[in-house]
């Protein structure tokens, strides 16, 4: 028989390998060698410039690991389950995804897309589907997208998906959210850092002629909104009085596969002991 | 097994291409029947606002249809020789509700504001819509024939935010 | 047939679901279109929050859903909510899929053919409910209003509270909750030493340290949102969590354990607590009877706690019987003693062995040797405000009825502690002992699938004549039911919830309809108030309300339910002088313990006067091990050790419930585990994978004396040698597990069955 080439364990051994290397960053930490989070890639605003750069702060310390964050997220943006056929082939969609315990660790990490500062997917995507927005969000255009995957292949944190098939709701399509665009059969997805939630909030500001504060933007994303022990932070990283820029400078600061040079916007606080 | 993916692909990408250039696509019309032979003419000709009726068009995304409640707020009491006031008396006595036919209709990845254009941009209704105060029937056909290059040229004028999140979902 | 449950059931959904939606169209991919939403007076576009409260389990946690144009799109927790303050776990999300799942009950069904056939016809509301009352009626005729039996999965809601006011008015004593297969072994520990049955409340805010007896409780519990919230630095408690499992969640530190040695250990801290001079002195002396010397009903003086203590439970003997090492425990009481106020939380899976209630009764007087009480410690009594209804009439028929003894022997000498026994149902039924069911109603849960033993329930469901089953779903029971009749999902649904909290005051959590019902559902509530109504007389005049709705309205005071529909809940806080002053809440909780001594009970008297009741009283209450000490013993597990080598461990997953859950696909479809998430996975400790030849990933067959569950192997150090870890509410799980019992508490023994794993080639 032969083996079909897009059909393989390819992920989950490379979910699995994130995990070790994920691992090992958060023990070097513990050694005390700072190199990791040292190298901090952060914007600095010049002041001419107020232009924001969203970013997320995920608090492992924090974190219960109960996955409310990856329900909340398929529920806001319409990620279909792939039910349990296609999930014997790897093929769930999880935008808010959980790297399984590496060895030596006993603990899940929750990994949204890392919405990059030098994001490999944007450079190697030939049809200009996915961009970087003025605002850091590693964004995709749905409808230009034509399937070829090179930016699945490109991304070191495997945090994008194709979809290998229509999206299926179990029931009707009542509970779908008006807001996103359900993807076709043959498109790459990712997560928006819920990009239609940040639009909103900025609108209904100006709208109404009120300020957005810091404090209404820290738990817009749906992942961060649902998360029971607020683990997940969510601001412009551009302004240093906000919560994640005070957060991402913690010493418990650290970034996935920083030697991958792609300066992630999600920072992750490495757990106390 | 063979492998058909390359050639499915490339037909999405273009079924994708094609459906990317248009913009503000028409509902599926035909014989479209709206509850009331509603009037914009006359309406209009009360010096009524857009706003009075479609109440979302300043503050939401969506401009929003009148509920039979709003049209009763004025028509419960005679508005005078209006032809079509009995009708709409009669359907709040039936006890149900207007159902409006939508007939602008976005393509599903498209997010469109009517607060950030009128509100925000001061943008004028007839700059995109037709003129109303001369459609004396409840419209049965869409107004808005817009592509996605007239939306583009109109932020750049105005240099508005062209950022491809602005407008997709 | 599959069996409802499995989690294949999806992929058919799956396809039905894709013709109606507009994906299927061609012209627009990205276009979502909706059904229509039925009747419904929407604007185009409009969209609302409502408040409400989660049911996914009993921690009452506050949620607001988004609703566009009639249908429900999101749910969200509560921000202003005391519980959850906006978090929301996944299985409280996943509630909306169950809202629109395609295989709902449309109907009120009866069955056509064979029970088990399949064969349906749907009739009306009317039909179904003049069917039952008839057949109520003729039992109260007959002077048998004991025999009909109710087995209520629900528990903590006014529902609930309507089903005993129901039954009361009935005549029949048999409203039979699940309470011995859940936490009933903390509950009535907490009955015997406190006085008071219910899960005590943990301040887990104030605690510097958790000590999690079982890891359930800080997986996926009722107080789950409580050790959410309390995990957060800088001054979030450490938390140690003993199991035999790793827990898939936070913690600070595992202790594994051997299964059913929880006791010993909390016994072995009690002995390092006194021997080292460690214990509160001053609340010893002031609130707990039986520490120091004590003298018993016939006047003989007993040596009390503190003695006994020290003569037994040492570290190093306990190492056995547990798997700890003698230091651990040492630094373990240590730790507990300097990190005060601490929460000693016990939960389900803890008890739920043959030793449970002497478990909870040690894990209990752990909390107070460490002066964890009202007084401001971290574990407390928990209040509740049950709804205001007048006190119902009953008639003769009623009076007779109740005093019969219950069908499952609770409160009589073969289950002298406990207060129900569910596991005991189908031999009752099967033997008509101590007499004939003649009409069982199952309601909030299938026992076929959610409880051991069935094969048992089986046979015994098939000899019922009349088996009504409450349901939104054709679930295992439903099958072989006379009568469905569909119930209409929480989010569609009012109720009052009385969920626990952190601070032990009362707190009332609204359910609201969010979306008006979807098919020809009714509430269990409305069905009950209109079952009372048919049978009339005085059972009519105790639920004399027209609608479930008007018993909510006439439950508590007018200004109490305003506040909830504004806030979404009820909490003190939210009281002002007057309304606290009518609800009987105006005084600060008394530091006494509602016990026959005022104190918390070491040696619980109150164990004693109950036993006092029965009529070979004294038989009984030489019997009872108890002087002094919990009487702990080894527990008990089923199955021959050389064919069943392995023990079994139970746990709830953050996914699941027992009742289910695996029919959701966002809850199946959680990356917590590497591969497909879709399969039942059997953990198991790498020594024991290497002795069986297992490798991770492997096909294997777990089975047991009764029964057995094919799973994928997980070789993982995150269990304890000689235990294989399984997840409750998987389907095919319940059926490993023999149906034993604490013969004092009747609390079911979960976690006491041997099991041997097989590979399957």
């Amino acid at each position: 028989m032969k083996r079909d080439p897009f059909d393989d364990d390819a992920r989950d051994s490379r979910r699995k390998l994130l995990a070790a290397l994920a691992a090992s960053a958060a023990g070097a930490m513990v050694g005390g060698v700072r190199a990791v989070a040292a190298p901090s890639a952060l914007p600095v605003p010049a002041p001419s410039e107020p232009r924001r750069k969203w970013g997320l702060v995920i608090d492992l310390d924090r974190c219960a690991r109960c996955a409310g964050c990856v329900v909340a997220c398929q529920q806001e943006n319409n990620v279909a389950p792939a039910g349990p056929k296609a999930a014997a082939r790897t093929r769930p969609i999880h935008w808010m995804d959980f790297l399984p315990p590496a060895p030596g660790s006993v603990l899940a990490t929750p990994i949204p897309c890392m919405h990059c500062e030098d994001p490999p997917c944007v450079k190697v995507c030939p049809v200009g589907a996915t961009y970087q927005s003025p605002e850091g969000i590693t964004a995709q255009i749905w409808e230009r997208c034509i399937g070829c995957r090179y930016c699945m292949v490109a991304c070191p944190y495997s945090r994008r998906y194709f979809n290998w098939s229509e999206p299926h709701w179990p029931g009707d399509s009542s509970s779908l959210n008006p807001d996103v665009a359900p993807r076709p059969r043959g498109v790459v997805e990712k997560c928006t850092l819920c990009h239609h939630r940040i639009r909103t909030a900025v609108e209904r500001a100006r709208v109404d002629e009120e300020p957005l504060t810091d404090e209404a933007l820290r738990r817009l994303p749906a992942c961060a909104q649902s998360c029971p022990t607020q683990a997940i932070t969510f601001g412009d990283l551009a302004d240093p009085e906000s919560e994640v820029a005070h957060l991402a400078a913690s010493p418990r600061a650290m970034r996935l596969l920083p030697e991958a040079g792609t300066r992630p916007k999600v920072i992750y606080l490495r757990e106390t002991k | 097994m063979s492998h058909p993916r390359g050639r499915i692909v490339l037909l999405i990408a273009v079924v994708a291409w094609l459906a990317g250039v248009a913009g503000v696509r028409p509902a599926p019309a035909g014989d479209t029947q709206q509850p009331l032979p509603m009037s914009h003419k006359r309406h209009i000709a009360k010096e009524m606002k857009c706003r009075a009726c479609h109440q979302g068009v300043e503050g939401e995304a969506l401009a929003s249809f009148p509920t039979l409640a709003d049209c009763m707020d004025c028509h419960k009491t005679p508005q005078g020789a209006e032809p079509a006031e009995p009708e709409v008396r009669a359907f709040a006595a039936g006890g149900q509700e207007l159902a409006w036919v939508r007939l602008n209709r976005l393509p599903g990845h498209v997010y469109f504001s009517h607060a950030a254009h009128v509100t925000l941009a001061s943008m004028k209704c007839e700059e995109c819509h037709r003129d109303m105060s001369t459609v004396d029937q409840a419209p049965t056909e869409p107004d808005v024939h817009a592509e996605m290059s007239e939306c583009v040229a109109c932020h750049r004028n105005k240099r508005a935010n062209l950022d491809c999140l602005a407008c997709h979902k | 047939m599959s069996r409802f449950g499995r989690r294949e059931l999806l992929s058919g959904a799956a396809l039905a679901g894709a013709a109606a939606l507009g994906c299927g169209q061609k012209k627009d991919p990205y276009r979502i279109e909706k059904p229509p939403v039925p009747g419904s007076r929407v604007r185009a576009g409009e969209e609302h929050w409502v408040l409400s409260t989660c049911a996914l389990c009993d921690a009452g946690c506050g949620i607001k859903v988004r609703v566009v144009e009639g249908r429900a799109v999101k749910i969200e927790g509560n921000p202003e909510h005391p519980v959850n303050r906006g978090g929301l776990c996944s299985r409280g999300q996943a509630a909306l899929q169950a809202l629109y799942h395609p295989e709902r009950v449309r109907s009120p069904l009866r069955r056509q053919g064979e029970r088990g056939e399949g064969k349906w016809k749907p009739i009306s509301w009317d039909e179904a409910i003049g069917e039952i009352v008839a057949k109520l009626a003729k039992l109260r005729a007959a002077g048998h209003p004991e025999r009909l039996v109710l087995i209520d999965g629900e528990s903590g809601t006014f529902t609930h509270e309507l089903w005993t006011r129901f039954l009361s008015a009935f005549g029949s004593p048999n409203h039979i909750g699940l309470g011995s297969a859940r936490a009933a072994g903390v509950k009535l520990a907490g009955l015997y030493s406190m006085g008071s049955y219910g899960l005590p409340a943990y301040d887990l805010g104030r605690a510097r340290l958790v000590l999690a007896f079982g890891a359930e409780q800080i997986e996926s519990s009722g107080q789950t949102m409580h050790f959410m919230r309390a995990a957060r630095e800088p001054e979030r408690p450490r938390v140690i969590c003993v199991s035999p499992r790793r827990p898939g969640c936070h913690f600070d530190e595992w202790i594994p354990i051997v299964p059913g040695g929880y006791g010993a250990l909390a016994l072995s801290l009690a002995h390092v607590l006194v021997r080292d001079g460690l214990v509160d002195g001053e609340f010893l002396r002031d609130s707990v009877s039986g520490f120091s010397a004590w003298r018993d009903q016939a006047g003989v003086e007993q040596p009390g706690f503190e003695v006994l203590i020290r003569a037994a439970y040492a570290p190093d003997q306990t190492q056995d019987v547990t798997g700890i090492a003698a230091a651990t425990v040492e630094r373990l009481a240590h730790a507990l003693a300097k990190q005060r106020p601490v929460a000693v939380a016990s939960d389900g899976s803890a008890t739920a062995a043959s030793n449970g209630l002497a478990t909870g009764m040690a894990i209990a007087a752990l909390n107070v040797l460490l002066g964890n009480s009202e007084r401001g410690g971290a574990a407390r009594l928990q209040r509740n405000l049950p709804p205001n209804w007048e006190t119902p009439t009953v008639d003769a028929v009623a009076v007779a009825g109740s005093a019969v003894p219950r069908i499952d022997g609770a409160g009589t000498a073969a289950c002298p502690l406990g207060r129900g026994r569910v596991q005991a149902v189908p031999a009752a039924i099967t033997q008509s002992k101590p007499y004939p069911v003649e009409a069982l109603f199952l309601h909030g849960t299938d026992p076929l699938a959610a409880l051991p033993g069935r094969k048992a329930w089986h046979t015994a469901l098939q000899r019922v004549p009349f088996l009504v089953r409450f349901a939104s779903w054709l679930d295992d029971s439903a099958r072989e039911a006379d009568l469905v009749l569909p119930e209409s999902l929480p989010l569609e649904a009012l109720d009052v919830v009385q969920p626990a909290t952190d601070s032990g005051e009362p707190m009332l959590g609204l359910r609201q309809p969010v979306v008006a019902p979807l098919q020809d559902t009714r509430q269990a509530g409305d069905v009950i108030v209109a079952l009372a109504a048919g049978l009339g007389g005085s059972v009519g005049r105790s639920l004399p309300w027209k609608s479930y709705a008007d018993a909510v309205a006439k439950s508590l005071p007018a200004r109490l339910l305003d506040s909830m529909k504004e806030k979404g809940a009820w909490w003190v806080e939210c009281g002002d002088d007057d309304l606290l002053c009518k609800l009987g809440l105006d005084e600060p909780k008394s530091e006494r313990f509602p016990t026959p001594s005022r104190k918390f009970e070491i040696g619980s008297s109150a164990v004693a006067s109950r036993m006092a009741g029965f009529p070979d009283a004294a038989k009984a209450a030489q019997a009872w091990p108890c002087k002094g000490l919990p009487p702990w013993e080894p527990p008990r597990f089923s199955g021959n050790p050389q064919r069943f080598p392995l023990q079994l461990v139970l746990y709830r997953s953050v996914q699941f419930v027992e009742d289910g859950g695996a029919f959701l696909s966002w809850l199946s479809e959680l990356p917590l585990v590497s591969g497909n998430p879709w399969l039942l996975r059997a953990e198991i400790n790498p020594a024991d994978a290497a002795q069986l030849g297992l490798a991770d990933g492997d096909q294997v067959l777990v089975q047991s004396s009764i029964g057995s569950c094919p799973a994928i192997a997980q070789v993982s150090d995150g269990v304890c040698v000689g235990a294989v870890a399984m997840a409750l509410g998987e389907s095919g799980v319940a059926d490993l597990v023999v149906s034993d019992e604490d013969r004092w508490s009747g609390v079911l023994a979960w976690q006491g069955t041997r099991v041997c794993v097989k590979k399957m080639s």
